[in-house]
């Protein structure tokens, strides 16, 4: 199958095993190879990947930003693209998406926070 | 028939939820200083959101995307956090503004100054998100929001002369004020098109799930709904130009537009001018607050809908809580509402480039939208608005300088 990265990967958003949205593919892995034609071998979700991406001074800024302050970006989750399957509009990988680092500002907001607001 | 329930529904709701703040403050103004004369202006920001609201209602329903999602997908990271970033920034003052109106109509219904109702304000709107779902929102207030009808009726009631009503619907240059005059048709401009409806309205027709026989409610409720909404502008222009340009009350302090229908129809004039007022402003509220979390989370692919629990989608619901709480503290502190709704139109007007150009290209992608692209008429009319929105971008500095105060 053919996949255009940046048509049908880049910027997609990834959902789980369960169709939670985890994301969207904030970048690509590219795997060199000698004497061979370089193959996508992962992408990546994350603030400190997307906060690259926008280059120039505002993109440096962003990422000196995450540096200094690691628990203002999560980690980031990188994922193989054998995992993958992908429509050409949403990306999905075949795992649980609850424990990565994409999902853990989710899960320590609703834990610490939310979820000690009645009603929620 | 439920089809047809859901059509009316649709208008209904379009109509009940068109005016707020700056609708109603910018048209109160233009008619008091000059008459019937930029009606044009209200015309011709209605059918330029008509024509976005059934474009990012089409594409809604054809592709599952929101405007949002579309605008990230298509043109990456890099170029979304424009679009991101001014739209939160303007979403956020327009957002003030709005708790400013419905804390000036408790104001001036109960005297005790609009800093103090600023924060119940903000809580109650956060109340509504937090308990209420996606129709409790969008249509419980703007059902509420038909009381605006109340201006239509008062507008009727003054007899204006339709020969000159109509004669305002054409553009003419003005004879006196020119700074203001231009300054007032941007903030007209800006009151109409406002960026955060469409992001509101695309995300909607997700959450209702609309698939392609949508489309004719789509059209319908856009062409009408819309229609409906711009006569609503237009019948509180007509008013200020009857009541206020006669007796040369020219709206330098929001309270001034409480005495709007009080000549047409006495005490109860006033009454229904703050329930219009406040209802409109509150609808406008929560439907920003809304947007705002709409459009951060589709950004970053968060999960989000209003109908699911507050804790379901932590992230989603903690944004649309911090939002309208420190929009409410804006207010809390004592920024004059009047000021700050005619700099926040200014600059909604200033912002409409960033997302009003990039629809030409997603209703234009076959891959996206297929054989629900624009045709012809559609891309010309978008291309006349995109060409409007930088002209507007354009002067909104020199005019936010000379004609502002």
């Amino acid at each position: 199958m053919e996949l255009r990265i940046v048509h049908d990967l880049l910027d997609k958003v990834v959902l789980d095993e369960g169709r939670r949205n985890i994301g969207r593919v904030d970048g690509v892995v590219l795997e060199l190879r000698r004497g061979a034609a370089p193959v996508v071998s992962a992408f990546e979700i994350g603030g400190r990947v997307w906060a690259r991406r926008l280059g120039g001074r505002i993109g440096r800024w962003a990422v000196a930003l995450g540096a200094r302050w690691p628990a203002l970006g999560n980690g980031v989750t990188r994922f193989a693209m054998r995992d993958v399957r992908t429509t050409g509009i949403t990306v999905s990988v075949k795992c649980d998406g609850r424990p990565t680092p994409a999902l853990a500002w989710e899960n320590w907001l609703r834990e610490h926070v939310i979820s000690r607001i009645p009603g929620a | 028939m439920k089809r047809i329930l859901d059509l009316t529904l649709g208008i209904v709701t379009s109509i009940g939820g068109f005016l707020e703040a700056g609708s109603i403050i910018t048209a109160v103004q233009a008619g008091a200083v000059f008459g019937y004369k930029l009606l044009w202006t209200i015309a011709l920001g209605t059918l330029g959101l008509m024509l976005l609201v059934e474009q990012s209602g089409r594409l809604a329903a054809v592709t599952g995307r929101t405007v949002g999602d579309a605008l990230r997908e298509r043109f990456g990271i890099s170029f979304y956090i424009i679009p991101l970033v001014t739209g939160l920034l303007v979403s956020f003052l327009v957002l003030a503004s709005e708790i400013g109106g419905v804390s000036l109509a408790l104001q001036m219904a109960t005297g005790i100054s609009f800093q103090w109702w600023a924060m119940p304000v903000a809580f109650a709107g956060w109340f509504l998100l937090w308990k209420g779902n996606f129709g409790i929102v969008e249509k419980g207030s703007s059902l509420l929001g038909l009381v605006t009808i109340v201006f239509v009726v008062a507008a009727l009631k003054l007899h204006p002369d339709w020969g000159r009503v109509s004669a305002g619907l054409l553009p003419t240059a003005p004879d006196h004020d020119a700074a203001r005059y231009w300054y007032i048709a941007v903030s007209i401009i800006g009151a109409s098109i406002s960026p955060y409806l469409y992001m509101f309205y695309s995300s909607g027709a997700v959450e209702d799930g609309w698939g392609t026989d949508d489309l004719s409610t789509n059209k319908a409720t856009a062409v009408l709904g819309m229609s409906f909404g711009g006569v609503l502008s237009a019948a509180v222009l007509i008013i200020a130009a009857l009541v206020f340009l006669p007796r040369g009350i020219q709206v330098d302090r929001y309270e001034q537009a409480g005495l709007l229908l009080p000549p047409v129809l006495g005490h109860t004039g006033f009454v229904l001018f703050l329930a219009s007022l406040g209802i409109a402003c509150f609808g406008a509220t929560t439907e920003i607050t809304l947007a705002m979390a709409y459009q951060l989370a589709q950004g970053f692919g968060w999960d989000w809908s209003e109908n699911a629990k507050p804790k379901q989608n932590a992230r989603f619901s903690l944004t649309y809580t911090v939002t309208i709480l420190l929009a409410g503290l804006v207010m809390a502190v004592g920024i004059d509402p009047l000021e700050l709704t005619n700099f926040s139109m200014m600059l909604t007007a200033a912002s409409l480039p960033v997302t009003v150009i990039p629809m030409f290209v997603l209703m234009n992608d076959e891959a996206l939208v297929g054989e629900h692209r624009n045709r012809w008429f559609s891309n010309a009319a978008l291309g006349a608005l995109s060409i409007l929105t930088i002209v507007v971008l354009l002067s909104a500095v020199p005019l936010q300088l000379l004609g502002g105060s």
